[in-house]
């Protein structure tokens, strides 16, 4: 059995429309954090969303060797969480009936809150400090700390791996290193990450792994490095890629050098 | 104040409106309640005219949580989504069929009271099925709010158009046209018993899909990662908020905007959450309504004043205050 999520020959469309995906083979194992990379329209959302169950797929989507097709919508959303690039929620709920939401796939529709609801939302708004935001508006809190919110919406579902979709895209650099960090953090209790990033930078300084899609295929899959140095991977971005060029950031406190 | 304090805070001054309803809704009228003779005669009808209007605004208000959760709008209202006018085209169209098409093949012991809920609901739930298959599932402000006023009209029209066939037969006409003033001033045991299941399983549903409705605020994505069957939920939530409306519209006729002024005048106090919504909306709604009537007995002319005029001269100002904040916020594109 292969840990992680595996993905093998993944084709995906839109409604009506023809793929947009083809063909797609990955796998995001555990401990690791995977970057699904590529240009504007190579197909990155599209496989998020596939794998997450909002775009209709052809193909083998398996987490720890069980297809996801097999799963009932409940038992699914307690095994693998989606955190989206910006919410829809316009209400304004309190960021712990935020976090709540993430209960849903754990309760009927007439059971009340158990403790182990309870401790789970605790566990998450701590697990991504923002336990002090708890009785604040989810629509007043800033991009960063909504993100976070979002993130541990995902965690109270109880899911182990994650999907993220440019989590980090609307967000400041300190807030950036802020949700790389927590993520790090997950990935290094076992969790199964697996996001989109837009930036090639921030994806060489937070990710282990990377998928490069090009034009809806993979073009290159493998460490970091060793995908940056792939001349496939320059030519499906257009650019040079100049190595230890541009600026570099850390958590104040971090070591040099070190993954914030 | 937290969301938990004003909650009860708001249940209190609840309850304590509800009381004062119930004394009013029976102390209201014309009629002397201090000659013995007729003071029971009063009190039932005044008592069935009071649960009639309790129970059409209990229906509207928890119809009008639905919908607000369902398309993520606080300005959804079975009225303005003209759900409640679909209903009334449905509940004409078997008065009509009463007469017409299904004289005397009916037995006596069904009564028309009876089958009118059936009608408004098939009417209510076709009105919501067109506005989805018009808006989409997640529509912007104005296209929700054009279609609704679009659909109002168009079943307004072919009610209108019906009312003049009816009116070729005297008992008919006045029957048609009775129904669609609405009111509950004629309205017994038998519209209540006809109304009273559609409104308690309709509110029971809205309550147990009130956690679906919550992650729904999310959107239909985050919502289906989430774990909520959507489809399924968006079409058990049509179903019964066409029988919430329905069952309004049979007691009460076409009252617009209750389902739009209770829950948004709830919501600041027991929060957004369904669960805390709906029972707060089922006695709000009906208590906004039995005040309505009320205010209708309370007004001095010879003629009576139609409940629906009481209901939107408080709702149509709310909506536009609504709709006001909603451009100045910019969603109402």
């Amino acid at each position: 059995m292969t840990d992680g999520l595996e993905v093998a020959g993944l084709t995906a469309h839109y409604r009506l429309g023809p793929a947009v995906v083809h063909d797609v083979t990955l796998h995001a194992p555990r401990g690791c954090i995977t970057a699904l990379l590529g240009v504007n329209g190579s197909g990155k959302s599209t496989v998020i969303k596939a794998l997450a169950g909002l775009v209709p797929y052809e193909g083998h989507v398996a987490l720890d060797g069980t297809k996801l097709a097999a799963l009932a919508p409940k038992v699914r959303a307690r095994r693998l969480a989606y955190v989206p690039q910006r919410t829809a929620m316009r209400a304004p709920v309190r960021v712990r009936d935020m976090v709540e939401l993430g209960r849903f796939a754990h309760r009927g529709a007439l059971d009340p809150g158990t403790k182990h609801d309870e401790l789970a939302i605790e566990r998450a708004l701590a697990e991504v400090d923002a336990s002090a935001l708890a009785d604040r508006r989810f629509t007043e809190l800033s991009g960063g700390e909504q993100q976070r919110v979002l993130l541990a919406r995902a965690l109270a579902t109880g899911a182990t791996a994650l999907l993220l979709d440019e989590p980090t895209s609307a967000l400041d650099v300190r807030q950036r290193l802020v949700f790389h960090a927590l993520l790090r953090r997950l990935a290094a209790d076992g969790c199964c990450v697996l996001l989109v990033v837009h930036d090639l930078s921030e994806a060489r300084e937070h990710a282990d792994l990377g998928v490069v899609l090009e034009g809806g295929r993979v073009c290159q899959t493998g460490p970091m490095p060793q995908v940056l140095a792939a001349p496939r991977v320059r030519a499906a971005y257009g650019v040079e890629i100049l190595e230890g060029a541009g600026l570099g950031y850390r958590l104040p406190g971090a070591p040099a050098g070190a993954v914030p | 104040m937290a969301v938990d304090h004003r909650a009860r805070l708001a249940w209190v001054v609840l309850l304590l409106c509800l009381s004062l309803t119930v004394v009013a809704g029976l102390g209201a009228g014309e009629g002397n309640l201090a000659d013995p003779e007729l003071r029971e005669t009063f009190l039932a009808l005044r008592g069935w005219r009071l649960a009639n209007s309790m129970l059409a605004g209990a229906a509207l208000a928890v119809g009008g949580v639905m919908v607000q959760g369902l398309f993520r709008n606080p300005l959804a209202s079975p009225s303005v989504l003209g759900t409640t006018a679909g209903a009334t085209l449905g509940g004409i169209v078997v008065l009509v069929a009463w007469s017409g098409l299904l004289a005397g093949s009916l037995p006596e012991w069904l009564p028309r009271e009876l089958l009118i809920p059936v009608g408004c609901f098939l009417g209510s739930m076709g009105a919501l099925f067109v506005l989805l298959a018009i808006t989409g599932r997640d529509p912007g402000m104005v296209t929700l709010l054009l279609s609704g006023f679009i659909l109002s009209s168009l079943f307004a029209s072919l009610g209108g158009l019906l009312v003049s066939v009816a009116q070729e037969e005297f008992e008919l006409g006045r029957a048609v046209v009775a129904f669609t003033l609405g009111g509950v001033e004629a309205k017994g045991s038998l519209h209540v018993a006809a109304s009273l299941p559609w409104v308690l399983v309709g509110t029971a549903m809205a309550f147990g899909w009130g956690r679906a409705l919550d992650v729904l605020l999310s959107g239909e994505e985050e919502a289906t990662t989430l774990g909520v069957q959507v489809a399924l939920v968006r079409r058990w939530v049509i179903v019964w908020t066409a029988a919430l409306t329905a069952a309004a519209v049979a007691m009460a006729g076409a009252l617009s905007f209750v389902g739009l002024v209770v829950p948004h005048a709830l919501r600041p106090f027991v929060g957004v959450q369904h669960r805390a919504l709906v029972p707060a909306a089922f006695v709000g709604g009906g208590v906004f309504v039995a005040w309505a009537d009320v205010v209708t007995r309370w007004i001095p002319t010879r003629s009576h004043v139609p409940l629906g005029v009481v209901t939107s001269l408080v709702g149509a100002p709310v909506f536009l205050f609504l709709l006001a904040r909603a451009s100045r916020e910019g969603r109402a594109e």
